[in-house]
């Protein structure tokens, strides 16, 4: 059975094995917990979306999961505006535990996020799949750093990090840091950084479908978010999420 | 390198008897700064540099990253001593005991066969140097960096520690201050050297620290290729490297600087190697990283010019209590510059490898391109790998892709070798050898012969 739960002033959870769990954490300017922790129960499996919402302004935010053996995690991580801070997202894995990651960072005008993700693979045939989009217009700054930990407990495991980053202006920056630290050796680990561009080909068809340079942007950004959005399986949260990033583009 | 050199321990852990270390005394001062100036009867504007280094060095912490350095004790090290007197013009003049050693290195057989010059430094000055006639007919200078200090003072000067500014951490000063010995490459506009160049440092002594500054100039549309190879005796006490590798390669040049590292497994390894790298030019490094307890380098390329690129290839073989912690950098400052890594890493017995790189694109260099590729092999599970990439991308237009890997021998491979008869040390040491193939290939035959080797000892007594 799916159950859609909206977090409030929870600060730890626990979800045990069973129901097909959403959990869904709005951070909104009048409403965030600085630290939340999570917990996966053995065999439990559940999906998160935390949605940060334009205007949130805060220094520290850490989020906490621990998953325990043979526990399914997906998590949606979304910013689409951030005004300054630092966010950590703290992973554990025991054994068997898996989970696939997605982070969306949509910034523009003066934005300027932090993320510090760490993935720690304690458990033995843990597995990891990590994807990082990043479109960054006008001023906006990202630094991200993305480190997959494999611990000498972890053999057998099979991780990977991805990080794609698109700067939509000329004043824009970001920094990637896709780090890999491996204590086992019977393992797969692998990460990826890169950008995104369009080629020339790319860019003259769609000019000679009458977009300007700025709408094709507009539109690269759109077919990233439609991506992010796939994996979620809720409809109407789909649809908000789609609203939301199309306003402010 | 003689082609029937055996590698082995015995090679590198060999020394000959330091009497000149009776006069040499351990710590850095002020003293001993202008001791080293005033023997090598310098220009006043380098014992100025010396001093201004030595104030540095002296405020600057030890670097907060990396590998722990706390137990290094700077106050041990000995920083300068000379093993003979001037320098030889011929191999017959070299003390020795002295000779005995770069032969049995293979060092004057080389000189013979496939090189086109050849320096020799032994502890802080350098013993030995030599440039074939036709090199020197087109202009070429290959010197002890010590003489052309006093012979070249219009070229070393506009140069000396520029790209590798003293201020950019406590070894970098720390070297401005004693550096001694090393090299000096001078290639004029057009001229392209087809033999290799080598340069080769030797520590002997107990407790000794080498401070070597090789600087190199190549001039519009010169080429050029250049290695430098260094080892040292185990005694169980710590010895220090801090090495200086500065590359200055103009419009359209292409150079090549490759080196083999085998340092006792006594030594720190804090070397800083840099380049500029100008319009149109191509800079290329190729490293082997073998011996040394702890090894923290990252050979830098800074692309000035428009279309300027670079290519970093490089191996770091991590054994029991080693921490090979290397990696590479590239600024893209101008238009349509291109760098290419690749990096291969193996861990064994507890080893520790890292790979540790920047790429940043500045805001000007448009259409920059970027390949990171790194690989590592754990060949155990009490050994650690770790990779830790740094991508700062300043401008829209620019293309970059980094790929990275771990994992461990393709049981496969093993099996396949094995029921041809091998060992599974030597099918072992053969994967591994074929791991790291794309490094060696781009060496002259006899040094990817020697870096094979290495492989091969450092893989004795593996189980695969």
């Amino acid at each position: 059975m799916q159950s859609l739960i909206n977090l409030q002033t929870e600060k730890t959870i626990k979800i045990e094995a069973g129901d097909d769990t959403f959990l869904l954490e709005r951070i909104s300017k009048d409403d965030c917990l600085p630290e939340r922790d999570f917990t996966l129960a053995e065999n439990a499996h559940a999906r998160y979306l935390l949605l940060m919402e334009p205007g949130v302004s805060l220094e520290k935010i850490r989020r906490f999961w621990h998953l325990e053996a043979g526990a399914s995690l997906q998590t949606y991580y979304l910013f689409l505006e951030a005004k300054s801070g630092t966010w950590q997202l703290q992973h554990h894995l025991a054994d068997r535990a898996k989970i696939e990651s997605h982070s969306l960072f949509l910034g523009r005008e003066q934005d300027s996020l932090e993320v510090k993700a760490s993935y720690d693979f304690a458990g033995r045939g843990s597995f990891g799949r990590v994807q990082v989009d990043a479109w960054l217009d006008g001023d906006s700054r990202l630094r991200y750093d993305a480190d997959l930990n494999v611990l000498a407990t972890a053999q057998q495991s099979d991780t990977r990090v991805d990080m794609r980053l698109r700067l939509a202006s000329k004043s824009a920056r970001g920094q990637l840091i896709p780090g890999l630290n491996i204590a086992a050796n019977d393992v797969r680990a692998g990460h990826s950084a890169s950008t995104f561009q369009l080629s020339k080909e790319d860019l003259f068809y769609l000019r000679s479908r009458g977009l300007s340079p700025e709408a094709a942007q507009k539109l690269f950004a759109l077919s990233l978010s439609r991506n992010f959005v796939k994996g979620l399986g809720e409809a109407e949260l789909s649809a908000e999420i789609l609203s939301l990033i199309s306003a402010r583009l | 390198m003689a082609e029937d050199l055996k590698t082995n321990d015995s090679l590198w852990d060999e020394y000959n008897p330091s009497e000149y270390m009776r006069s040499a005394k351990s710590g850095v001062d002020e003293a001993l700064v202008r001791r080293i100036s005033l023997e090598k009867e310098e220009p006043e504007w380098m014992l100025s540099r010396r001093l201004a280094a030595l104030a540095i060095f002296k405020e600057m912490p030890l670097p907060t990253w990396g590998p722990d350095l706390s137990r290094l004790d700077l106050d041990k090290i000995t920083y300068y001593a000379k093993a003979m007197e001037g320098q030889a013009q011929s191999w017959e003049d070299v003390p020795i005991d002295i000779k005995n050693t770069f032969d049995k290195l293979g060092i004057p057989k080389a000189e013979q066969e496939v090189l086109a010059g050849v320096g020799a430094q032994y502890e802080s000055t350098v013993v030995y140097h030599s440039l074939k006639a036709e090199f020197k007919r087109q202009g070429v200078i290959f010197e002890d960096l010590d003489v052309a200090v006093k012979k070249y003072p219009e070229l070393v000067q506009p140069y000396f520690m520029k790209v590798m500014p003293v201020s950019l951490h406590k070894f970098a000063a720390l070297h401005g201050a004693v550096w001694s010995g090393g090299t000096f490459l001078y290639i004029p506009a057009g001229v392209k050297i087809k033999e290799p160049l080598q340069a080769y440092f030797r520590m002997n002594a107990k407790g000794m620290g080498q401070f070597e500054h090789t600087l190199i100039i190549v001039e519009s549309g010169a080429q050029a290729h250049y290695i430098e190879g260094c080892s040292a005796p185990r005694y169980g006490v710590d010895s220090l490297h801090a090495g200086g590798v500065e590359i200055y390669v103009k419009e359209g040049a292409r150079f090549r600087y490759s080196s083999v590292e085998s340092w006792s497994k006594d030594a720190y390894n804090l070397n800083t190697k840099r380049a500029i790298v100008e319009k149109k030019a191509h800079m290329e490094w190729v490293g082997g990283n073998f011996g040394s307890n702890t090894t923290m380098l990252y050979p830098c390329s800074i692309l000035v010019g428009e279309g300027a690129s670079a290519d970093h290839l490089g191996v770091a073989f991590a054994n029991q209590g080693q921490i090979q912690d290397t990696g590479a950098k590239v600024i893209h400052v101008a238009a349509r510059t291109t760098s290419n890594i690749v990096m291969k890493s193996i861990s064994k017995n507890g080893g520790k490898s890292v790979y540790r790189g920047l790429v940043e694109v500045g805001p000007g260099a448009e259409d920059a391109a970027v390949s990171v590729k790194c690989d590592a092999l754990l060949l155990d599970e009490f050994s650690i790998s770790d990779t830790i990439p740094v991508m700062k991308i300043n401008n829209a237009s620019a293309t970059i892709a980094h790929e990275a890997s771990a994992g461990k021998i393709n049981a496969e491979d093993l099996f396949y070798l094995r029921s041809r008869g091998l060992k599974e040390a030597e099918a072992a040491a053969m994967v591994v050898n074929g791991f790291i193939e794309p490094i060696t290939k781009e060496l002259p035959l006899e040094y990817s012969v020697e870096m094979n080797r290495m492989v091969e000892l450092e893989m004795e007594n593996s189980v695969g």
